[in-house]
């Protein structure tokens, strides 16, 4: 019988049998074959979070309000760490995503109230995405009602059929681009003494438009559903507490990253359509940002980079969407799986994609409107979902002794509280009618 | 409630009773009224005792305060009614302890189960417990029947069930949604994130179940959990068990943090269960320290064979093989066979594939049980076997193994070292696998 069972057992083929040796001794190769390994999660995120909306709110802040807004770099950066570092901890240390732990702790109805608050903020952003690749498309002479299918259709088959793990070293490639923003930063030749300085004393201005714009700033760097994303990629690298270190300097890192990519966006656009009192109507208009060094080419290169960065998110956000919100009320998940399997996470998926492009198929749609209103909305979201991370991160029956320490809470009550703050004067603010 | 239907068939203690259904979602955040009419707070779970086949409702914790509530514990037998609009106790309010109960024997359903991940072992899938359904035996006497993980839970559970389901019978009167409770027996739920205490009582019942599963299912079920859970469950199983479901987990990170979620010993173990070869495939993937740690824990035989084979490198046929074969010496009759199979059986994994070797282990021939079967029993081993059969070197390639095993549609192939001497064999589903793999890679691109 057991003898039975065990041939069985040996005439199943075994799918998938990755034989990945890494056999890791001590020194320092290892160590850097270590870092090597658990690297990704945070530099795929950072890299991700400069999307489309990303791309057009830096360059709408910096067109608009010069460098005015430098001086919010800065603390959003640390915010920026200080989040994402505590998802990461909470994906090591518990070995669950976001939405799962929040499920778990807080029941149906929380859960419920944050997957649709989530599902529609995150529509919007695919929207954005897909109004990305639309306006860059547009730049090239592509209509829209062809890009937009076209893109809904390869993002689709992406995920669907399995190549995207290959595409994704294409996109992140790619993203070498942002460099020419940091060139043409450079060109523009700023008056580095102000930017500097702008960049360390805060500003702060009563106008309704400023205050949005600030909240789309802070939200689209550090957009909610980055967090949940996070999470999940840390949990299914399978990263051990012991090699957490290097987590954290992938994290660390990627938001570097991130937002110094942020700041020669904003300086581009400052140092040469702020200084015009050129206001952004188009992409083609945020495309002069780059003439400082690609001249009458820098509609080209400008097209490409957000055509890359829109479609890397519009990969990603759709399926990491439907990812935590079955994984939330406990629907099966899995591109492996067929669609009977599990319904509810293609239907989601699918949705979330024919959804975000129809829109953008509306005739006389706004699309740069779109890539930043989306980024508001991110800003709203978000101190709701920061309090569900800090309620959680400082719970010792799940963490033990990883919860956060009083200074850590510090920061990141602080940054919930100012985002708190914000959004109810910018309501404030439009309601009197600035 | 006694419109619940229960999908999984008839179930003695529930077919029979002529009684009514309570959902856990019913109960909870109702309010709690002492014997004396004194509000005491809100219900926030049930205790129930998990030694029985249908366990019984025996503890209750109120919560106390609205700004800064306090549990309070009490026995279900201090309950008088639960039927009004709030919960009345037999017992004044002060009869209460001011903590969260904590017996022996007994789980929290609220805190355990509700809302978390359970494997149901019936469908051999991780899913999520939306609510908890008891059956109502007296005016108190609740046992937990099933567990609820359907769409009509959740609904439920967020206080919209009669909006939802008569907006469902007028659309769709005939939709599944209102016919088909998504209910799973008690027997057959497997919670995973109890703490080790109240995991212990729950596991003997367990355990027999989850060995009557497949391994490759018990296998799916540990990917498809989170880590700590997988930890919880993959401590759960009998070395045996544990082995066979390790040997078909799929991927190499999840197998050897499962092995590092048990103690060394218990690691020894399980690797003695494996056969040499996927044992030497698995410490192949741990770090150096480590593996030497466990071999020199394992049993001296087993440990042996898989030292062997780990000096083969991985991509040769050495790499693939296993040293559990079965030689025989060429001039042995069919009937002396026969009785040799017999005794070493138990040990050797394949039995259906024979291999003939001279004196200093050289081989000579091979034949299959078939060959075996058909034969005479008092023919010689030499007379009905195979001569020169199709084989590798050990420091083959991969992809030189599969193409021999291909081209002579073999079931099992015999490796031989520089010498001819027969020193593993390797079974077509290694094969299998790595054709499998190779496709694979081409298709993710990996």
């Amino acid at each position: 019988m057991e003898a039975q069972a065990r041939t069985l057992r040996r005439l199943v083929p075994r799918r998938l049998r990755g034989r990945l040796r890494t056999r890791l001794q001590s020194g320092w190769p290892a160590r850097i074959a270590l870092l090597v390994a658990v690297i990704g999660p945070g530099i795929i995120t950072a890299n991700v979070d400069n999307d489309a909306g990303g791309i057009t709110t830096y360059s709408l802040a910096g067109a608009q309000f010069g460098y005015s807004l430098l001086w919010c770099l800065i603390p959003v950066t640390v915010a920026l760490v200080v989040i994402q570092e505590m998802c990461s901890r909470m994906g090591v240390v518990t070995g669950k995503g976001l939405a799962d732990l929040i499920r778990e702790q807080y029941g149906v109805k929380v859960t419920f109230y944050i997957m649709a608050a989530l599902l529609f903020a995150n529509l919007a952003n695919t929207v954005a995405e897909f109004a990305g690749v639309a306006a860059a498309l547009e730049i090239f002479g592509v209509t829209k009602y062809l890009s937009i299918p076209a893109s809904a259709l390869f993002v689709w088959w992406l995920i669907v059929y399995g190549t995207y793990r290959r595409v994704e070293k294409v996109f992140l490639v790619a993203c070498v681009f942002y460099v020419a923003y940091l060139i043409s930063g450079l060109l523009a030749r700023p008056p580095w003494g102000e930017v500097l300085l702008r960049m360390v004393v805060p500003e702060f201005h009563w106008r309704g438009d400023y205050v949005v714009m600030l909240i789309g700033v802070i939200g689209t760097t550090i957009a909610p559903w980055m967090q949940f994303y996070l999470q999940s990629a840390m949990v299914e690298k399978g990263v051990r507490l012991s090699d957490y270190r290097y987590a954290w300097y992938d994290v660390v890192v990627g938001c570097v990253v991130a937002v110094v990519v942020a700041m020669f966006i904003m300086v581009a656009c400052a140092a040469t359509l702020y200084q015009k009192h050129i206001t952004i109507q188009s992409a083609q208009d945020a495309a002069l940002a780059l003439a400082p060094l690609a001249g009458k080419y820098c509609a080209g290169l400008f097209a490409f980079g957000l055509f890359n960065a829109s479609l890397f998110a519009a990969s990603v956000l759709p399926l990491s969407t439907a990812y935590y919100v079955c994984e939330g009320f406990g629907w099966e998940t899995g591109i492996d799986k067929r669609f009977r399997e599990a319904p509810q996470f293609f239907g989601l998926y699918t949705a979330l994609i024919v959804l975000g492009g129809a829109f953008i198929l509306i005739p006389h749609f706004p699309l740069l409107s779109v890539m930043y209103l989306s980024q508001v909305l991110n800003g709203i979201l978000l101190p709701f979902v920061l309090i569900f991370i800090l309620l959680l991160v400082n719970r010792s029956d799940l963490m033990g002794t990883y919860v956060n320490t009083h200074a850590y809470n510090v920061v990141a009550w602080g940054t919930s509280g100012i985002m708190i703050l914000l959004t109810i004067t910018m309501v404030v603010v439009l309601i009197l009618g600035y | 409630m006694a419109d619940a239907v229960d999908t999984h068939g008839s179930d003695q203690l529930v077919a029979e009773a002529q009684h009514s259904f309570l959902f856990f979602s019913t109960l909870l955040s109702k309010p709690v009224i002492d014997a004396n009419g004194v509000p005491v707070g809100r219900l926030s779970d049930v205790a129930i005792s998990v030694g029985m086949m249908f366990p019984p409702v025996v503890g209750f914790v109120v919560q106390r305060g609205r700004w800064e509530p306090f549990p309070l514990t009490g026995r279900w037998s201090d309950v008088a009614d639960i039927e009004g609009p709030s919960i009345r106790l037999a017992v004044p309010i002060r009869a209460l302890t001011p903590s969260k109960s904590d017996e022996s024997g007994e789980i929290l359903v609220g805190e355990a189960l509700l809302d978390k991940q359970i494997v149901d072992l019936s469908g051999a899938k991780v899913v999520r417990v939306n609510d908890l359904h008891f059956l109502k035996l007296g005016p108190t006497d609740l046992r937990l029947v099933h567990v609820d993980v359907g769409t009509r839970g959740l609904v439920r559970r967020m206080g919209w069930q009669s909006a939802i389901d008569q907006l469902v019978r007028r659309v769709a009167p005939r939709a599944r949604y209102l016919s088909a409770e998504q209910l799973i027996r008690w027997q057959y739920v497997q919670p995973v994130s109890l703490d080790a205490r109240a995991h212990s009582i729950r596991l003997s019942v367990m355990q027999k179940q989850l060995r009557e599963l497949h391994p490759a299912d018990i296998a799916e079920i540990l990917t498809d959990l989170d880590s700590r859970e997988r930890a919880t469950m993959f401590r759960a199983l009998d070395p045996e068990t544990a082995a066979d479901a390790l040997a078909e987990v799929e991927d190499p990170r999840i197998q050897t943090q499962l092995l590092e979620t048990v103690s060394q010993e218990d690691a020894a173990d399980i690797l003695e269960e494996m056969p040499p070869d996927e044992a030497a495939d698995l410490l192949g993937e741990l770090p150096h320290e480590t593996s030497t740690a466990l071999l020199r824990k394992m049993e001296v035989e087993e440990a042996q064979d898989v030292r062997e084979l780990l000096t083969y490198a991985p991509d040769t046929a050495g790499g693939m093989m296993t040293t559990e074969f079965v030689g025989l010496p060429a001039d042995l009759t069919v009937a002396e066979t026969f009785a040799r199979l017999r005794q070493i059986a138990p040990e050797v994994e394949n039995i259906y594939y024979l291999f003939v070797i001279d004196g200093d282990g050289r081989l000579v021939g091979v034949l299959s049980m078939r060959h075996l079967i058909l034969a005479d029993p008092t023919q010689r081993l030499q007379d009905i076997m195979i001569a020169e059969p199709a084989r590798v070197h050990h420091t083959d390639s991969r992809d030189t193994v599969a193409e021999i095993v291909e081209k002579y549609d073999l079931l099992a192939l015999p490796v031989v070292d520089d010498g001819d001497v027969l020193v593993g064999m390797i079974t077509v589903d290694d094969v299998v696998s790595h054709i499998a793999e190779q496709a694979w890679k081409r298709k993710l691109g990996r």
